[in-house]
């Protein structure tokens, strides 16, 4: 049965045919020397006729023995074609729109589980191939009384040759595969938000191709005051935090380690969010907040001379003009205002990945 | 026998014979007297042409004859050397005196005929008690009267008075703020007094002392670094040591809106190699408190060198707390491990 299988499936149904023609040919050869007669059929030592006659035997033996590892390592190349190519059609249904964001993200984690057995079994049968086909190769080397065993040998070894090529061509696929499942995942709409272990609710902000999270509030006392009794004690607060007021009255510095110790808990790049982004949060916050951009300032030779000096400004958005009349001040980063608070942003593969998790635990 | 002929002496006749006598062979009557008619007009000419009036030409110079004497005040600038970190310009008065002069010449008669090229005949002779009046002319000459002791002058839109040296202080720090741009290294400073003018000095800062080249700290100074003036060691070096610097700024926590205060940086150079061409700067939001170059220099190991500026409080200074840096900056570049941050609390005086 999975011979006509491997028939319809497998590029080289060609070697099948020449390995059962050869059962065929020699069935007497192929089953006289499998059924334990062996030692009652050896011939008398010293007889010149009867140790000929044993290594002949042997060496029939020892083809037999390379047909059944072939047989074998056929059947397997048919399995790996059926896998490689549900695999390939659970990828393809992922980039189907007509379902939702999470089902794609299901199908495509499915294909990404399945993908590395496949791959690992793959590479057993190449293995397996590469050995019989060595084995063959030193059965080639031995002169044979009956013809038809060379010429077998011959045919197997084209045989195995040309399936040692479809086995690279599942290698490559299953590549393809691999690239496609990253590829497909980019391709699904980040979730429009996400809350992460720290209880922060984050919310997808686009600006054309350009799109990040934010968080959907400043950054409260409480939240900060678990960074700043994981920095201080050292130990977690593992209990969510529920938001209350914002932080002020916080200098950059400040600003930043929270980000830094929030991207370690949560394992993931928070941080503030530049002045574009800034600008693209708009007046979503009642207090002006923190950015991670340099200030450049009107005058570039005054930037060129605070670099000469070691004394960077950061930019402050304030889109409420509480500093001055424009919506962005410069401000030494060790500043502080309790009109100054914060909040913080990451990138769209964060809600990805929060997605990821969240499936996967679902799941 | 000699050929030559033997010289006779012919008899002098007294009374001698008339020339005409002598020279006529034997001439008729007529053609004499026209001889004698030629040579008279000839002498009548010659008469004629020797009595023309002499030219009068100007002599000797007899004396100068002051006309009127004018006054006018001026004075000059120099920067003047600081133990302090103020500028010091030394202003000196001078009196410019201007002689209004004529000259008075003897008068020289000169007698000769009309187209008398040869100075030999050219006959000069003084006119006595004749004089010619020369052109008028302008002598100036400067008169020092000492140091602008108590006057007061215009600098960058200040009125400063000057000590009784005749030194003008830069209190407020005027030139320094020039200078506190970068790419500036050199300007042209105007000093004006109401009555006495303006006067235009060249001032230079040469932090690294590039321009100067290898021109002494006195040299340089005539030349109007201020640097120099200020006794401040910019002398160019290929490296700095500043492994082990101290720095200290010394700045008011409270100040009050329209209030002077004073920040003071002092570093130490706790190391054992020379540090050099060090420059603190203050950076901040606030433009009253930004930009302000302390300059320390050089330092060798185990030396202190301090540097204050003035700074004014604007009078509309909202109440809060303002922050501040001073950054570090050396020849090798900026020195962030010793940057300084301060704040300042504004509030308003009771």
């Amino acid at each position: 049965m999975w011979g006509s299988t491997l028939m319809h499936h497998l590029p080289f149904s060609n070697a099948v045919l020449a390995i059962f023609a050869s059962l065929l040919i020699f069935p007497s050869f192929a089953f006289s020397q499998t059924k334990g007669q062996r030692p009652a059929a050896l011939p008398e030592l010293g007889a010149g006729t009867g140790v000929a006659s044993l290594r002949e035997v042997k060496k029939r033996e020892r083809v037999l023995t390379i047909r059944k590892q072939l047989m074998a390592t056929q059947k397997a190349a048919g399995e790996r074609e059926q896998e490689i190519t549900r695999l390939t059609a659970l990828v393809q249904s992922g980039t189907s729109t007509r379902l939702s964001a999470d089902e794609r993200v299901l199908r495509y984690m499915q294909a990404q589980d399945a993908h590395p057995a496949v791959a690992d079994r793959l590479r057993q049968d190449r293995e397996q191939s590469l050995h019989v086909m060595q084995q063959l190769k030193a059965a080639g080397d031995e002169e044979y009384s009956d013809e038809r065993i060379s010429a077998y040998i011959g045919q197997a070894n084209q045989a195995l040759r040309r399936m040692l090529r479809a086995q690279g061509e599942q290698q490559k696929r299953l590549t393809k595969i691999k690239r496609a499942i990253l590829n497909g995942r980019r391709g699904v709409a980040p979730p429009p938000g996400f809350a992460n272990r720290n209880s922060m609710a984050m919310t997808l902000l686009t600006d054309g191709e350009h799109s990040f999270y934010v968080s959907e509030k400043l950054v409260s006392t409480q939240q900060f005051s678990a960074f700043f009794k994981a920095s201080t004690t050292g130990k977690e607060d593992g209990a969510p935090h529920k938001a209350d007021k914002p932080m002020t009255g916080l200098s950059w510095d400040m600003a930043r380690q929270f980000c830094r110790w929030l991207s370690v808990r949560e394992n993931a790049t928070y941080r503030l969010p530049t002045a574009a982004e800034a600008a693209l949060i708009g007046e979503r916050f009642p207090s002006a907040v923190w950015t991670n951009s340099t200030w450049e300032g009107p005058d570039p030779a005054a930037r060129k001379v605070r670099e000469r000096f070691g004394v960077p400004m950061k930019i402050i958005w304030d889109p409420h003009k509480r500093f001055g009349a424009e919506t962005t001040v410069g401000e030494l980063p060790f500043a502080s205002y309790d009109e100054l608070a914060f909040t913080v942003v990451t990138s769209r593969k964060t809600g990805r990945v929060d997605r990821w998790n969240r499936l996967r635990t679902e799941k | 026998m000699s050929h030559r002929r033997r010289r006779t002496t012919a008899p002098v006749m007294f009374p001698p014979r008339s020339s005409i006598q002598c020279l006529a062979p034997p001439w008729d009557r007529q053609q004499t007297l026209a001889l004698l008619l030629a040579l008279a007009a000839f002498g009548l000419a010659t008469a004629l042409r020797a009595a023309q009036p002499p030219t009068r030409q100007r002599g000797r110079l007899l004396k100068t004859e002051l006309l009127k004497t004018d006054h006018e005040h001026i004075f000059r600038a120099q920067i003047a050397p600081s133990s302090d970190c103020m500028p010091r310009i030394l202003l000196t008065k001078y009196d410019t005196v201007t002689y209004h002069e004529v000259g008075i010449y003897e008068v020289l008669l000169e007698f000769k005929a009309p187209d008398e090229t040869d100075r030999g005949k050219i006959v000069y002779r003084v006119a006595a008690g004749e004089t010619i009046r020369g052109e008028a002319t302008k002598r100036s000459e400067e008169l020092p009267l000492g140091p602008c002791a108590g006057e007061t002058f215009t600098m960058l839109s200040s009125q400063i008075t000057c000590d009784a040296a005749g030194v003008l202080l830069d209190r407020e720090g005027l030139i320094h703020r020039v200078f506190d741009d970068l790419a500036t290294p050199g300007t042209e400073l105007t000093i004006a007094h109401q009555k006495m003018g303006q006067v235009t000095i060249s001032l230079t800062r040469d932090i690294i002392a590039r321009r100067a080249g290898k021109a002494t700290a006195q040299a340089r100074m005539k030349a109007g670094d201020i640097l120099a003036a200020m006794g401040l060691d910019f002398r160019p070096a290929t490296r700095s040591g500043h492994d082990d610097l101290a720095v200290t700024v010394s700045c008011p926590e409270t100040v009050a809106p329209g209030q002077r205060i004073e920040i003071a940086v002092e570093v130490e150079n706790d190391g054992s190699s020379h540090a050099s061409s060090v420059v603190a700067r203050t950076v901040s939001r606030h433009a009253w408190l930004n930009g302000r170059n302390f300059y320390i220099g050089g330092l060798a190991p185990g030396d202190t060198q301090s540097f204050s500026r003035s700074f004014a409080v604007p009078t509309d200074a909202p109440s809060g707390t303002i922050f501040l840096a001073v950054g570090m900056w050396d020849i090798l570049g900026a020195m962030p491990d010793y940057n300084t941050p301060l704040r300042v609390s504004v509030t308003k005086a009771p």
